[in-house]
C-alpha cells in the first residue's frame, strides 16, 4: 500500500440554497448538508459511513462521485484533484468511481435485458471490442456475483430483491473502478438477503481488492463490513476509528448515544437496554445549525464552550479521532466522560 | 433410481405437447403475434383493419375495378348493385374505386404526417424534459403560445401560404400535432428521468445523448406509441376534416373527407350511401389502429410479458441438475 490514499476529500462543503420567491429569487439561505468534512480512504479497506437521517452521509457520497455540486473543499483520487473536472473528462473519471444504490427495484432500467443492464459500463468506456468478448465479459461478471448465464436476456422486473442487487453489484463492478460507493446497499433487503449480499461484497473485496465507501445507517452491518467507520452528525464528522475500536471504545457522545439504540436480539436484555435520551427528538434543521457544536443542544455534556466554539476532529489515540471538547487536551472533564461511558 | 423418479413421476403431469406459448416462443415475431392473439384478441382485430389498410393502400390500382376519376355519365347516383358494390356519385364514379383509393391516400398522409408529428413531439419532448432549466422554460413558452392558436386558425392560415395540396397537409398537420403531443412526452420524461437509473446511468459516465436514446427514450415509448396510434387516427380525421372544408387535398383526389362533404352532403337524401361509406370507412380505420395501438403499448412493455415469466421457469427448471436427473429417471421408465 503507498503512502498517498486512494481516495481524500478535504474540507469539503456541499449547501444547496434554498429557492427563493418570486420577489426575491435569492433566499440567501441553503441547506448545509456537508459542512466541512474531510476523510481518505485507503486502497482495498472499506470505510463506514454512519448517522442518522439527513446527517449529510448520502450527500457525501454523492459529491465524492461528483454527482452534485460541491460548494468547497478539494476532492483527490489517486493524488489527482477531481473537484474541478467537467465535460470528457470527468466522464472518463466515472469509470473509476462505480456506485451501488439503494434501491434494487429503481436502479435498473426496466426496458433493458440484464446483459445490456450489467455490460453498459462497457460500452460506455469502450473496455471490450466485438459482440463474442462483451458477452464472455458480462457472463463473467454474472458467474462473480452468483448469477445464472441463463439470466442474461430476462428483464429486471422478473428477479428478486437480491437478484437484482446482484446485478446492480456486476454493473458497478463492470468497469473495474477503484472505489465503489455502497449508498445504503442492503437496507431495501429482507434480513436473510441481506447477509448475503453483505457477504458477496465482502469476498469481492478479498478476490478483486475493492475499496468500498460504505454509506449506511445500520450500525450492526457496518460493524461486520467495515475496516474504519466515520460518524456524521449534521453535516460534521463527529468520530473517526477502526471498527472494532469505534463499536467497544464510543468516545462522542452522539456515538455513544447512537450505539446505545441498537437493539438487542436477546428480548430480556433488550427490556433492560437503556437508550440515551439525547439521541431521541429531531436532529436540528441544516439550514440554521446551531452555533459551535452541532451537537450541543442534544448532548448532555453541554459545556459553555460548545455553545461557541465548534470542536475540531483530532486524534485522541493512534487513528482514533473524535471533535468534541471534552477530550481537549486542557478539558478537566475528560475522566468523567469516560467513567460515563462504561456506565 | 426409482426412489427419486416416484415423486417426479406423480407430481409432473404428461404433456406431450407444450403450451401454444412457449412453442411460439422461440421466434420472436411469430412469439409476438401469438400473444397478441391469445392475450389482446381486439387488439389483433386491430392489427388486423390496420394491415388491410395499409394493403389496400398500397394495392389500390389492383383492387379498384375503376380508376377513381372515371367518370360514367350514364350511370350517375346508383345504388350498390353488383356491378357498382358500393354505388356511384353524381358523376358516375364507382364509390368503391374511389374508397380505395381513398385508403391510399390517407395511408400516405396518415402516415406521414404523424411519423413528423411523433419526431418533432419526440425531440422537443425529451429535451425539454430531461434538461430542464432556462431551455425547458424558453421552449414550452414557445410551445404555449403555439398551443394558443386554435387549430383551425393555424389550418386556415397555413394553407391559405401554402396553398392546398397533399405534401402541404402533412407538413401542417404533422407540425400542428407534433407540437401540442410534444407536452405529452415531456411530462413522461419528467417522471422517467428522476428514476435511480437515470443517475445510475449519469454516475456510470454515459453520455447525454446515449442517456437520451438508451434510457430515456424507450422509457417514454409507450407514452408515444399512444400517441402515435391517436394521432393517426386524428390525423385521418383532421385531413377528412380539412377536405370537407375544402382546405385539404382537392378535387377530384378521392380524399375520404372530401367524398364525405362535396358528394356526400349535397346529395344526402338522394343517395345516403355517398356520406354513409366513406364514414364507415373512416370510422372502421380509426377503430382499428386505436385498438391495435392500445395493445401494441401494453405489448411492448416488457413487465407485461407474462409467457417471458413462464419460460424463466423453465429455464430455471431446466439448468437444475436434479430435474434433469428426474427427466433422466422418467424417460427410461
Amino acid at each position: 500500500m503507498s503512502d498517498t490514499p486512494l481516495l481524500e476529500v478535504r474540507n469539503l462543503k456541499v449547501h444547496f440554497p434554498l429557492p427563493g420567491t418570486l420577489l426575491k429569487p435569492k433566499s440567501g439561505g441553503s441547506v448545509k448538508a456537508v459542512d466541512g468534512v474531510s476523510f481518505h480512504l485507503n486502497r482495498g479497506e472499506t470505510l463506514g459511513l454512519v448517522g442518522e437521517s439527513g446527517c449529510g452521509k448520502s450527500t457525501t457520497g454523492m459529491a465524492v462521485l461528483r454527482m452534485t455540486p460541491v460548494t468547497a473543499g478539494e476532492i483527490h483520487l489517486e493524488g489527482n484533484n477531481i473537484t474541478d473536472l467537467k465535460g470528457r473528462s470527468l466522464r472518463t473519471l466515472r469509470r473509476k468511481m462505480q456506485m451501488i444504490y439503494q434501491d434494487p427495484f429503481g436502479a435498473l432500467d426496466p426496458r433493458m435485458r440484464v446483459l445490456d443492464i450489467i455490460g453498459e459500463p462497457l460500452k460506455v468506456h469502450n473496455l471490450v471490442s466485438g459482440r463474442k468478448a462483451y458477452r464472455a465479459e458480462v457472463m463473467r461478471l454474472m458467474e462473480l456475483v452468483g448469477l445464472l448465464p441463463g439470466m442474461a436476456e430476462r428483464y429486471p422486473h422478473e428477479f428478486s430483491g437480491g437478484q437484482r442487487q446482484r446485478i446492480g453489484i456486476a454493473r458497478a463492478l463492470a468497469a473495474r473502478p477503484e472505489v465503489i460507493i455502497c449508498d445504503e446497499p442492503v437496507s431495501a433487503l429482507d434480513v436473510s438477503i441481506q447477509a448475503q449480499i453483505i457477504n458477496l461484497l465482502k469476498d469481492l473485496q478479498e478476490e478483486l481488492g475493492l475499496t468500498y465507501l460504505f454509506v449506511a445507517h445500520d450500525l450492526a452491518v457496518v460493524r461486520h463490513i467495515c475496516d474504519r467507520v466515520m460518524v456524521m452528525y449534521l453535516g460534521h464528522v463527529v468520530e473517526v476509528a477502526d471498527s472494532e475500536e469505534l463499536y467497544t471504545n464510543p468516545q462522542h457522545p452522539y456515538t455513544q448515544a447512537l450505539l446505545s439504540a441498537i437493539p438487542i436480539p436477546d428480548p430480556r436484555a433488550e427490556s433492560r437496554r437503556e437508550v440515551d435520551p439525547s439521541i431521541e427528538g429531531e436532529v436540528p434543521s441544516p439550514v440554521n445549525p446551531p452555533s459551535g457544536c452541532p451537537f450541543h443542544p442534544r448532548c448532555k455534556h453541554a459545556m459553555e464552550t460548545c455553545r461557541t466554539v465548534a470542536p475540531e476532529l483530532k486524534d485522541t489515540t493512534q487513528g482514533h479521532a473524535v471533535s468534541c471538547h471534552l477530550y481537549e487536551p486542557t478539558s478537566a472533564a475528560m475522566p468523567q466522560i469516560r467513567v460515563a461511558s462504561m456506565a | 433410481m426409482t426412489t427419486e423418479t416416484t415423486p417426479a413421476a406423480v407430481t409432473m403431469p404428461a404433456s406431450p405437447r407444450p403450451p401454444l406459448r412457449e412453442r411460439l416462443g422461440d421466434n420472436k415475431i411469430l412469439g409476438f403475434l401469438g400473444r397478441l392473439i391469445v392475450q389482446r384478441p381486439l387488439g389483433a382485430f386491430g392489427a388486423a383493419i390496420c394491415v388491410l389498410l395499409l394493403l389496400t393502400g398500397i394495392f389500390a390500382d389492383v383492387i379498384a375495378p375503376e380508376g377513381y376519376n372515371h367518370i360514367n355519365p350514364i350511370d350517375r347516383l346508383k345504388p350498390p348493385s353488383a356491378e357498382y358494390w358500393l354505388g356511384t356519385d353524381q358523376l358516375g364514379r364507382d364509390v368503391f374505386s374511389r374508397i380505395v383509393h381513398g385508403a391510399q391516400l390517407s395511408v400516405i398522409v396518415a402516415f406521414a404526417a404523424t411519423s413528423l408529428s411523433i419526431v418533432i413531439s419526440a425531440v422537443i419532448g425529451i429535451t425539454s424534459g430531461y434538461f430542464g432549466g432556462r431551455f425547458d422554460m424558453v421552449s414550452q413558452r414557445v410551445v404555449d403560445g403555439w398551443m394558443c392558436f386554435p387549430d383551425l386558425i393555424i389550418l386556415i392560415v397555413a394553407v391559405s401560404v401554402l396553398g392546398p395540396g397533399t405534401w402541404q397537409v402533412i407538413v401542417i398537420l404533422g407540425l400542428l400535432f407534433g407540437i401540442s403531443g410534444s407536452r405529452i412526452v415531456r411530462s413522461s420524461v419528467l417522471s422517467v428521468k428522476q428514476n435511480v437509473y437515470i443517475h445510475a446511468a449519469q454516475s456510470m459516465g454515459a453520455s447525454t445523448l446515449r442517456i437520451l436514446v438508451m434510457h430515456i427514450l424507450p422509457n417514454v415509448m409507450a407514452p408515444i406509441i399512444v400517441l402515435f396510434t391517436t394521432r393517426l387516427a386524428a390525423v385521418i380525421l383532421a385531413e377528412s376534416g380539412l377536405s370537407f372544408l375544402g382546405l385539404g387535398i382537392p378535387p377530384p383526389a378521392p380524399s375520404w373527407g372530401g367524398m364525405l362533404s362535396l358528394d356526400g352532403r349535397s346529395y344526402m337524401f338522394q343517395a345516403p350511401w355517398l356520406a354513409i361509406i366513406p364514414g364507415v370507412a373512416l370510422t372502421i380505420a380509426v377503430f382499428g389502429i386505436n385498438m391495435f395501438g392500445d395493445a401494441l403499448r401494453d405489448m411492448l412493455d416488457p413487465r407485461m410479458r407474462g409467457a417471458g415469466a413462464g419460460r424463466y421457469v423453465a429455464a430455471v427448471r431446466r439448468d437444475r441438475p436434479s430435474s434433469r436427473a428426474r427427466q433422466a429417471g422418467g424417460a427410461s421408465q
